[in-house]
Formats: structure tokens, C-alpha cells, sequence
């Protein structure tokens, strides 16, 4: 199915690498800067209409991974390619700012991500403001009107007004969805949307997303560390462990036969099997770092119970196995 | 009365209360409103059990906690209840006199613990200090026991001069774990003791949780608002809502067939890697304000069973089944 | 006019000086002047204080390093010595007193404004500003400013204090403007023509120091409530 779509958006091996900002007295001392390879060599693509899942833990690179698409950081090699192929890695500021308008993003935190001295009213116009759509405030009161009904905070004279301290989490995540929609945008990257809400609002939310996907024609990429949230909402995921990726294809084949043992440890976890914690051993172990440090070979090799000693030297490619599902790992 | 009302349905085997919570409220009186947070819950816990207390925010789950440890300090007040630790009301005691219980007989695993250890003492030291508070013993017995928790809880002993920014996460829950084991309490109350933690991470721990119920006969409270992880680790549950139960059964039967409408609904509410793929299971509004909660049943503008006895008059918390509660209009009828 | 040290009476309220002239009408005039160079310098340095710290806060890198450099020595060099310098440097007038005062204190609104500015920068609605498409421009007008604008208001009052002292301590020096009659150079002449060696000194110098204190207790205190108000953790 996916094959008839076009890809809306690529990600052709992007890599950031953070180097600890060392100060002069310990780069006289240390002998070489540490290096963190927050995302390695990460490679996808993404169809229109698609809703793309990144899963992975604290450390995965996955919200890293989104904010380099976004490019609200530089990468440290790569390129993210964006409808019809261009480059946007390589576009000037003024550009940059231009193509924001197609990709915007949705952050984790409701109470951050909202200005709390700006009504709903004004939070709504920033966008509208910064790309002089809607100039006159009466037409913007229309826009605005309308999309509070589309996120459905109706009335929305009640709401339009009300400051973000006098909504709820719920109610703040769908302004916080309002303002990324308001532009018409093509991509929506989502970090996480739900979590920092309360289990009840959630599904209304997500609900919300999926019905604004299909009725505004929008391509998603949505951020989790819940593997049952990704199945939810995602028709692809990608399973990210320490800046690659390891496992990759339709969601519903990943999730009901994984191939990597880190995506089998994950799902034996979640799957709400009484009496897991007998076998946790199994699935995860917990080995010491060695010499040649956390990049060499297979990232995974220090919690696998599968490693052997060709994943100390050799790091797996992300490979098909079987039709559109990859995964990297000599014994998938 | 619950542990009665149990009693008399002849539970077999000995069924004897630890903790058992009748009526319990507790009120944080500001000047300007006053929070019912926690407003008449009745719980027990037996021994070797675990506990489950499934609330999501607003629903009194932390104040419960620190109400079962009278840790509750001005402008809260428990205002009403009685708190049976092994049949001893606990509620009218001073202060002095709960020194002597917690850590003792009771301890608490707060939120957030990670963060609540001190970063700059090490953490051999750290649970050892209550060692020697609580028992007065000399530093190094302290400190060998403490050698003795940590290897209880999964960290090597070697580690025990570590500084907690050493550790990861999962290490520093666990050591938050040994502190509150280090006077050998009968009962612990955990609140939120794996939220934050990575999956896997979250995994371990709870595996060691149920490992010391067995290993300790501890019992446990668990407070949390992930319900799925509850129902994998707990015996029993109590389900919270604004500050009351509304529904109270154990585990298994909760599992499968949720006889409260929120229970119901918070189960629908998380999506699952099993099963069908999308349930649809939102709860329309929000959390309800406990300065100002709504009449009769305070679930009834949510519900989508509500009928006008429950926007009057509200449901208390009633045997259902032989060991099912369930405070609903909906079962009376 | 009167006869010089005149003690206080109906006709003079506080006295005359050495030559003769009213004391009270002296006082009231200066305040003025005090007032006036206060209020003045404290726009000027705050002004330029604010868009140290605006620039430095948000862009960072270099220019925040040679900024904050150039703040650190200014704050590091003993500040009585460099006033009377500067002063003396520049000569006796209304303006070099401004200009003066002005390059002593712009430093330390600098440093507290761009706290509050690399605070905001951190808070999440500026990034989720910059994904909505924001140019820097916007950024500040949207959401640093008013940001940091109780802060400024703050820092003004503080300012304004410190200015009248530093005018009074000037005048008092002989460095201030000989044409213009402050409380400080009221205090000058009473010190240099002789007021502590008669009794004059109670009616002389005792009014414009009071004067003086108060005005700094009153600005004292407004600054202090108005940092309170402008701390942010008092929204909501």
C-alpha cells in the first residue's frame, strides 16, 4: 500500500553527534572530547498520508531525530529531503523559515509549549502573524474560530479568549495542535502528545489526530516510547535503540513478529503477561562496558542475550528480511 | 465496614488486615477554597499482599499515601477515618509516636524518588541513616546492612560509596527501594515507584517488587495511574476517582470484567499490543475539580450510563460479588 | 535673603547658609535637579543595560562573551575612584553627570536582564516560536520583551536610586555642575564653608541628608515590591 503513495519525506543517512562542551581544564586533562552519537546513520522514508511511528526509549534519538527533520537543529551529517526532494538541510535561514510552514511539529509538554501571558485568541494568530496570513484582526477571528471548532473547544467564543493557565492539560494539547494546524501544513511531527496527560484525555486526543489526518490530508510523524500507542496510531514504525535504527516496517507485522531482540524484549514487557518478571532475564541482560566503547559493533551487544563475538566487531545493517520489514541483526 | 464485611463472607485462609483504611478523608484547607482530596476511601491490604491504587491526577492518590503515613502536613488536615495498622487506629497518634512506626513498621517510597535522594551524601550512607535513627545502631552495623539491602535490591555492594549521580535511574529506584526496606517494614507504600523509568527499566523493577513480596512477605500499596502495569504486579486494586473508590476488587476479576463505568473506561482508555487494534476508549471532559465536585456521584457527568439518581444522590462503595466493590447506581439496581 | 547662618524661623523654615540665602527654598529647588539626574541616568542605563543584556541573552556565543567581559570589568573596578575619574575627566556639567552616573551602572541591569532573557529563551514556547516559522525579530518583540519588561521596571527604580546618590556624592565632591543647585552641592557648601563648625550644620546639612535618605528608602522600597511583582513565579 504504501508503494502507490509518494514519499512526502526522506531521511538519507542523518547523523548529530554532540561533542561534551569541555572546558579548557578538562580538554587539557582528557585526553580526547567525548562524543555522543545521539542519532548514527538513520535512514527512512515517509509517504504522504502516512502516519510514521519512531519508537525507542530515553537515549533512542528518537525526538532528536524529529528535531533534525525540523531542522530546529543542525545535523552533523545527513540530509532530510522534503517534498519533491529538496534538500532542506541545505537551505538558507529565509528559506528555512518559508518551508516551516509545510512541517510543524507538536510538542510533549502542554504547559511549556504555550506562552502563559498570551490568550488562546493570540496563541492561534502567532502563527498566522509570522506568515502575514490573515493580517486583519476580524478575519483572523473567523480562522481562528474555525479551527477551535475543528479541535473541537466549542464554544469557541468561550475559549478563545482564556488564557492557557485556565485550561486544561487535554484542552491545552488541542490549542497546542490548533496552532500546528493552522497553516495548513503538510508533515506534523508529534513528540510524544500524550504522555504528559491524564490516561482519560488521551484517547480523545489521539482520536482527534487520526481524524485530522484523514480529513486534512496530513502525514505524520509521531514520537513514543509506548509500543501500544504506536500500533494505535502508526501505519509504519521504526524501533530506535541508542541512535539507529534497529527495526523498521508496517506496524502490525512489527509488532506481532518482531525480529530484533530489543523489539521482542520491548514487546515481551508490554504485552501484560503475568509473571514477565520471571523472564526478563531472557529477553534483557545487563552487560559491562568493555574497551572498545558503546560504538563499536552492534549498539545493542550490552543488553542482548543473543551476543556473540562477531557483534563486538561487526555492527549489523538494517536489512530486509522479509517484504518491507528490516531489521538490524545477524540472528533476526 | 470492609475487613467485617469480608469476615463474615468466610474468605478462606487467614485473612488478616495489615493495614486496613475506614472512611478516610483528607482536606487541604486554603484560604480561599478547601480541597477535599481524599473524601471517605476505605481500603485493606493483608499480609504478603500487594495493593493496587489505580486514580489518575486529582484523584487523592498521593494524598492517600501520605495520609497512611500521617505525613500530611498544614494546610492538610485528616479530617475524618481510621487508619488500622495491625488493628491499631494510627489516626490520633502524636507525632512522636509515628516516628517510631515509620520506617518500621511503614515506610514510603515517594514519587519522584530518584530525585529524592541526596545528591551529595553516598548512598551507603544514605540508607544507612535511617538504620541508625531508627535503631540506634553504630555506623558500621548501619553500613553492613545497608551492604545486605543492596544486594537485596539487585545493586552491587561494591557500589555503596557511588554518589547518586552515578547511578542510572533504574539503580537509583532501586536504591530508594533498599531505604525504605532498611528497618524491615511490614508494609510499604509505593507511589508512582516506576514512573519516569524507561520500559525495560520499569520492567526490572517491578520484577523485584514482586520478588521481595515473596521473598519478604511484604505488602505493598501501589499507587499508579498506568493501569496495566498495576494490574500485571498487584493482588488487588482500588480503583480512585476524585478522592473516593469506585470500584475495589481483586486483579483478575477487575481485568476482566470492570464493574465501575470509569474502571471501564480507564481500561478502554489504554491501547494495547494484543487484541484488537483500536477500541475507541476516551472519556469525554475532565478530571473534576476537588474544590468544587460535582453532585451525587461525582463520576456522573463523564459517565455514559448516568441517570438522574446519580447526579443526586451518591454511591457508596457496596459489595458486589463476594470479593468485588463497586460504588455505582448501576449495580443496586 | 537673610543674614548668613540664620537658624530656623517663621521667615526662614530651615535657616540660611554662609551667604545668606534660604536654606528650605534651596531644597526645594534641588530636588529638582536631584530628581531630574536621577531619573535620567536611570533611563539612560538601563536602556543601555537592557540592550546589552537582550543582545548577550539571546544571540549568545562571541557576543555574549565580549559583552559579559566588558560587564565583569566594569563591575570589578572600584567604583568610587572611577566616578571621581570619570567625573573629573570630563569636567563639571549637567550632562557629564548623567553621562558619568550612566557608564557606572548600566553593568548590573545588563547582567540581571539577560538571566531573565536566557531564561526565556530556554522556556519551551520559544522553541515551539522558532518551529512555527519566528525570526529571531519576532521571537523578542513576541516573547522577550514582555518578558523582561517588569524586570526593566524594576531595575529603573533601582537605577533611579542609585543615580541620586552617586549625584549627591559627585556634588558633594565638587565634581558635579557648580550652576546647578543639588542636595549634594547644597551639602558641599556646607561643608566647605564651614556649617560643622558652627551649630549651623543641623539646619544646613541635616535636611538635604535626610532628604536624600528618604528618597532612597522610597525608591528602595518600590524596587523591592516591584521585583516581586515582576518575579515570574508569581504569574498564574
Amino acid at each position: 500500500m504504501s508503494g502507490q503513495r509518494r514519499s512526502l519525506v526522506e531521511v538519507k543517512n542523518l547523523k548529530k553527534y554532540f561533542i561534551e562542551s569541555p572546558s579548557l581544564v578538562s580538554r587539557l586533562i582528557a585526553s580526547r572530547a567525548r562524543e555522543i552519537r545521539a542519532v548514527d546513520n538513520v535512514s527512512f522514508h515517509i509517504h504522504e498520508g502516512e502516519a510514521f511511528g519512531l519508537i525507542g526509549e530515553s537515549g533512542s534519538g528518537k525526538t532528536t531525530t524529529a528535531k533534525l527533520m525540523l531542522r530546529l537543529i543542525e545535523p552533523t551529517g545527513g540530509m532530510v529531503l522534503f517534498d519533491n526532494g529538496r534538500d532542506i538541510t541545505a537551505l538558507d535561514e529565509k528559506n528555512m523559515r518559508i518551508m516551516r510552514q509545510k512541517m510543524q511539529m507538536i510538542f510533549q509538554d502542554p504547559y511549556e509549549s504555550l506562552n502563559p501571558g498570551m490568550r488562546v485568541f493570540n496563541l492561534i494568530s502567532e502563527p498566522l502573524l509570522v506568515y502575514k496570513i490573515a493580517p486583519e484582526a476580524e478575519k483572523r477571528r473567523a480562522v481562528i474560530r474555525e479551527i477551535l471548532e475543528t479541535i473541537e473547544l466549542r464554544p469557541p467564543e468561550d475559549f478563545m479568549y482564556r488564557y492557557p493557565h485556565e485550561l486544561s492539560g487535554g484542552q491545552r494539547q488541542r490549542v497546542a495542535i490548533a496552532r500546528a494546524l493552522v497553516l495548513k501544513p503538510k508533515f506534523v511531527a508529534a513528540d510524544e502528545p500524550t504522555s504528559m496527560l491524564d490516561v482519560s484525555v488521551r484517547a480523545g486526543i489521539l482520536d482527534l489526530m487520526l481524524d485530522l489526518k484523514d480529513k486534512l490530508g496530513l502525514t505524520y510523524l509521531f514520537i513514543t516510547h509506548d509500543v501500544a500507542l504506536a500500533r494505535y496510531m502508526c501505519d509504519q514504525i521504526a524501533v530506535m535503540y541508542r541512535g539507529k535504527i534497529v527495526e523498521m516496517g508496517e506496524a502490525e507485522q512489527v509488532i506481532q513478529k518482531p525480529l530484533h531482540p530489543y523489539t521482542r524484549a520491548l514487546l515481551t514487557v508490554v504485552s501484560g503477561l503475568q509473571g514477565f518478571w520471571d523472564r526478563i532475564e531472557s529477553v534483557i541482560v545487563d552487560k559491562p562496558m568493555d574497551r572498545r566503547g558503546p560504538y563499536a559493533g552492534c549498539r545493542f551487544r550490552f543488553r542482548c542475550p543473543l551476543a556473540q563475538e562477531i557483534c563486538v566487531v561487526e555492527e549489523p545493517p538494517l536489512r530486509e528480511i522479509e517484504n518491507g520489514h528490516f531489521a538490524a541483526c545477524g540472528f533476526a | 465496614m470492609l475487613w467485617r464485611r469480608l469476615q463474615t463472607q468466610g474468605l478462606e485462609g487467614d485473612y488478616v488486615a495489615l493495614i486496613e483504611v475506614r472512611d478516610l478523608a483528607t482536606y487541604y484547607f486554603t484560604s480561599k477554597v478547601t480541597v477535599n482530596a481524599v473524601d471517605g476511601v476505605d481500603l485493606e491490604v493483608g499480609k504478603g499482599e500487594m495493593l493496587g491504587v489505580v486514580g489518575e491526577s486529582g484523584s487523592g492518590k498521593t494524598t492517600l499515601a501520605l495520609s497512611i503515613l500521617k505525613l500530611i502536613e498544614p494546610p492538610g488536615r485528616i479530617v475524618r477515618g481510621q487508619i488500622f495498622l495491625n488493628g491499631e487506629d494510627i489516626v490520633p497518634k502524636s507525632e512522636d509516636r509515628m516516628r517510631h512506626i515509620r520506617w518500621k513498621r511503614i515506610s514510603l517510597i515517594p514519587q519522584s524518588a530518584m530525585n529524592a535522594l541526596n545528591p551529595v551524601f553516598r548512598i551507603g550512607d544514605q540508607i544507612a541513616e535511617p538504620i541508625m535513627e531508627h535503631e540506634q545502631a553504630s555506623k558500621r552495623e548501619a553500613r553492613q546492612r545497608a551492604r545486605r539491602l543492596l544486594e537485596l535490591v539487585g545493586i552491587d555492594p561494591e557500589r555503596e560509596d557511588s554518589y547518586p549521580h552515578e547511578l542510572s535511574g533504574g539503580m537509583k529506584q532501586r536504591a530508594v527501594i533498599a531505604m525504605a526496606l532498611a528497618c524491615g517494614p511490614e508494609i510499604v507504600v509505593a507511589d508512582e515507584p516506576t514512573t519516569g523509568l524507561d520500559v525495560m527499566v520499569q520492567a526490572q523493577i517491578l520484577g523485584l517488587l514482586k520478588d521481595l513480596q515473596r521473598k519478604l512477605g511484604l505488602s505493598m500499596i501501589f499507587i499508579s495511574h498506568d493501569l496495566p502495569i498495576v494490574t500485571e504486579v498487584c493482588d488487588k486494586i482500588a480503583v480512585t476517582y476524585a478522592g473516593k473508590v469506585a470500584e475495589y476488587s481483586d486483579t483478575q476479576s477487575l481485568f476482566e470484567r470492570p464493574l465501575h463505568p470509569y474502571s471501564k473506561g480507564l481500561m478502554e482508555a489504554f491501547p494495547s499490543v494484543k487484541g484488537p487494534r483500536r477500541k475507541g476508549g476516551s472519556i469525554p471532559g475532565s478530571v473534576p475539580d476537588l474544590t468544587n465536585p460535582p453532585t451525587g456521584c461525582r463520576f456522573h457527568p463523564r459517565c455514559p450510563y448516568a441517570f438522574e439518581l446519580c447526579v443526586k444522590v451518591e454511591p457508596r462503595l457496596e459489595r458486589v460479588l463476594s470479593r468485588r466493590f463497586s460504588a455505582c447506581h448501576l449495580e443496586a439496581r | 535673603m537673610g543674614r548668613p547662618f540664620e537658624p530656623p524661623s517663621l521667615r526662614h523654615i530651615l535657616g540660611t547658609n554662609d551667604i545668606g540665602q534660604d536654606i528650605f527654598s534651596e531644597i526645594a529647588y534641588g530636588s529638582r535637579i536631584s530628581l531630574l539626574i536621577g531619573i535620567s541616568a536611570a533611563l539612560v542605563s538601563v536602556f543601555i543595560g537592557s540592550m546589552v543584556g537582550l543582545v548577550s541573552g539571546y544571540f549568545g556565543k562571541l557576543v555574549d562573551s565580549f559583552l559579559m567581559r566588558l560587564v565583569d570589568i566594569i563591575l570589578v573596578l572600584p567604583f568610587l575612584p572611577l566616578m571621581i575619574l570619570l567625573a573629573a575627566y570630563l569636567g563639571p556639567s549637567f550632562l557629564n553627570v548623567i553621562l558619568v552616573i550612566s557608564a557606572l551602572i548600566w553593568a548590573r541591569p545588563a547582567r540581571v536582564i539577560r538571566s531573565q532573557v536566557l531564561s526565556i529563551t530556554a522556556r519551551g514556547y520559544v522553541e515551539a516560536a522558532r518551529s512555527l516559522g519566528g525570526s529571531p525579530l519576532h521571537i523578542i518583540f513576541s516573547h522577550v520583551l514582555p518578558g523582561i519588561l517588569p524586570l526593566i521596571l524594576a531595575q529603573l527604580v533601582q537605577a533611579a536610586n542609585l543615580s541620586i546618590l552617586i549625584e549627591a556624592a559627585l556634588s558633594f565632591l565638587g565634581l558635579g555642575d557648580p550652576l546647578e543647585k543639588s542636595w549634594g552641592s547644597i551639602l558641599y557648601y556646607a561643608n566647605v564653608r564651614g556649617a560643622f563648625l558652627t551649630g549651623a550644620w543641623i539646619w544646613w546639612v541635616l535636611p538635604p541628608g535626610l532628604c536624600i535618605t528618604a528618597v532612597v528608602l522610597g525608591f528602595a522600597f518600590t524596587g523591592y515590591a516591584l521585583e516581586e511583582a515582576a518575579n515570574p513565579r508569581l504569574r498564574r
